[in-house]
């Protein structure tokens, strides 16, 4: 099942086990702390930003800010969920609320904002993690990649937080819940749509996929 | 056969394998029946193994140190307003009780010491305090004129006990040091030089303390006993106050202990007053009597129906001289002096002619 690839790719349990000490730490005043939390979790709140954005520079900012509203509340954090999991909704929520600004911003715009964000997919960060040695692969792989993170982000924020928790970052039915703080059947509809809009975007791209 | 479109969005859920069973049969019945569904989910396949394979994207340079840098500027604003604001939740009640807990102590401490000076020094603070208390500082010289001339307030004469106190303590003390000052051939004992170093402590202490005002008072109050000291022609400035004083007055001198208090050093310290029918007679036989008991210092003065003498005699022949002055007419003591054996004593006999 290629869906459920990712889902593997997890957040090793020793690391999750630690996030609490670190957590009490910075509740007890010890800033410090927060950097290892800030080690742990900067790639991956990065990635989500990054996706849900489609934009390097902005998934950057989001990231910074989201780290930095994590240590204004940190206090308020009460072990009730994982770590990780609380810092990927304030992410998310990051996120969505600079998706929203941008839109409103476009509707002043004559450019759309959003298809530019979509075409500055193609940064070079994106290519680090290739392995490929062909030149030509390469180049095959990077558009693809576009392609994808285009269509990606042609989806409604709602459906593009559950697709890209899901097949792009590999979070649990459960960790969506709590994250999103929606139903698993909503969960579930939202992904179905999502992957079939995902499909269509790039069967009407690249023609035969 | 189900359309389609119905299971169409099945597909991407079939495709995870999270479908309930009866759902997932009807995706494969139709799967096997319908052309074009399975290249639909082919397509689901491939698209989903192309997100899935998107690659991660690297984190900038100084990513994390620039988000610590903005977590410790946080931190620090927030101990900025914490060190501001937090003691306005603590510190105002901490400073309260702490106000609170130092005026009690304040207090039991003041109420405990001043106890403690009244144990330590009972007789001498006493009529010092007292005195500073009935009397403003600008009456003391009057004071002392009153101590050496009685002319005290009339009042009630004090009991017996009550006199014997207040001479005990602070009579005693300076009277030790008129002895020293008066008579250097009389040599004080060891009791009596400690009283003299103490009456000199406290006075210079009192001294301190007061100012230049009380200063000046005991000054007038050692020039009153140095004209003791000189005689006859000091007594005779002293003693015409004396002679104007009535009965009355001479009794209720030694009731006003205040005034004696430190202004008792040029006070006789036996009173006796001798009603005759002779003045002149008397006199003469009292100035033998005190000849014969080898009274010094012996000054008189004679008013109308009144005769004052001032002697320094010894204790011991004090009984003696008031057996004889028994004789002489009707004697009444006022001050009655303390068994005081050797110690020479101040007397004033008054003698009334009706």
């Amino acid at each position: 099942m290629l869906w459920m690839s990712k889902t593997i790719k997890h957040e090793k349990p020793s690391s999750v086990d630690d996030d609490l000490k670190y957590v009490m730490a910075c509740q007890n005043g010890d800033t410090e702390a927060f950097s290892v939390l800030v080690e742990r979790y900067s790639r991956k709140m990065l990635n989500v930003a990054y996706r849900m954005l489609s934009d390097y520079d902005e998934a950057c900012d989001i990231t910074q800010e989201a780290f930095l509203a994590a240590f204004r509340s940190i206090k308020a954090f009460k072990a009730e969920a994982k770590f990780s999991t609380w810092l990927c909704r304030i992410v998310i929520n990051c996120a969505k609320n600079r998706l929203k600004q941008r839109q409103s911003l476009s509707r002043y715009g004559s450019a759309s904002l959003e298809r530019v964000a979509a075409e500055q997919g193609d940064c070079a960060c994106c290519l680090a993690a290739s392995n490929e040695n062909d030149p030509a692969l390469q180049l095959e792989r990077k558009e693809l990649e576009v392609e994808v993170q285009k269509c990606i982000s042609m989806l409604d924020g709602d459906y593009r937080e559950v697709m890209v928790l899901r097949d792009i970052q590999g979070f649990s039915y459960e960790e969506i819940r709590e994250v999103l703080q929606i139903p698993d059947g909503t969960v579930k509809s939202r992904l179905s749509r999502a992957r079939l809009a995902v499909k269509d975007c790039l069967k009407k791209v690249m023609g035969a996929l | 056969m189900k359309k389609c479109s119905a299971i169409e969005n099945l597909l991407p859920l079939y495709s995870e394998g999270i479908l309930a069973d009866a759902e997932k049969r009807v995706v494969e019945e139709h799967l096997s029946e319908c052309t074009t569904c399975p290249k639909e989910l082919d397509y689901l396949r491939k698209a989903g193994q192309l997100a899935n394979h998107l690659p991660d994207v690297e984190e900038p340079i100084w990513f994390q140190q620039k988000i610590m840098a903005r977590v410790r500027e946080e931190a620090d604003k927030k101990s900025f307003t914490h060190k501001w604001f937090y003691p306005l939740k603590i510190k105002i009640p901490v400073q309260i009780m702490a106000t609170i807990v130092i005026a009690v102590l304040a207090v039991y401490i003041y109420r405990s010491g001043d106890e403690q000076v009244k144990q330590i020094l009972p007789g001498a603070t006493r009529p010092v305090m007292e005195m500073q208390k009935g009397q403003a500082p600008g009456q003391m010289p009057q004071a002392a004129d009153m101590a050496l001339s009685p002319a005290a307030p009339p009042e009630k004469v004090p009991p017996r006990e009550k006199l014997k106190q207040d001479k005990q303590t602070p009579v005693q003390v300076v009277r030790g040091g008129v002895q020293k000052s008066e008579s250097p051939e009389n040599k004080p004992n060891s009791a009596n030089e400690s009283d003299v170093s103490r009456a000199k402590g406290l006075a210079e202490s009192k001294d301190e303390a007061q100012g230049t005002s009380l200063a000046e008072k005991y000054e007038s109050a050692r020039a009153l006993q140095r004209i003791a000291d000189q005689g006859e022609k000091a007594a005779k400035q002293a003693l015409p106050t004396l002679a104007k004083k009535k009965e009355s007055d001479i009794a209720a001198a030694p009731a006003a202990p205040q005034s004696m208090g430190a202004f008792a050093v040029a006070l006789p310290q036996v009173k006796v007053v001798v009603r005759v029918n002779d003045l002149n007679t008397a006199l003469a036989e009292v100035e033998k009597v005190l000849a014969q008991y080898d009274a010094k210092k012996v000054t008189k003065q004679l008013a109308r129906g009144e005769a004052l003498v001032l002697a320094e005699v010894s204790g011991k022949n004090w009984k003696d001289i008031l057996s004889k002055l028994k004789r002489i007419g009707q004697v009444d003591e006022k001050v009655i002096p303390a068994d005081k054996g050797e110690i020479s004593l101040n007397v004033l006999i008054e003698i009334l002619c009706p």
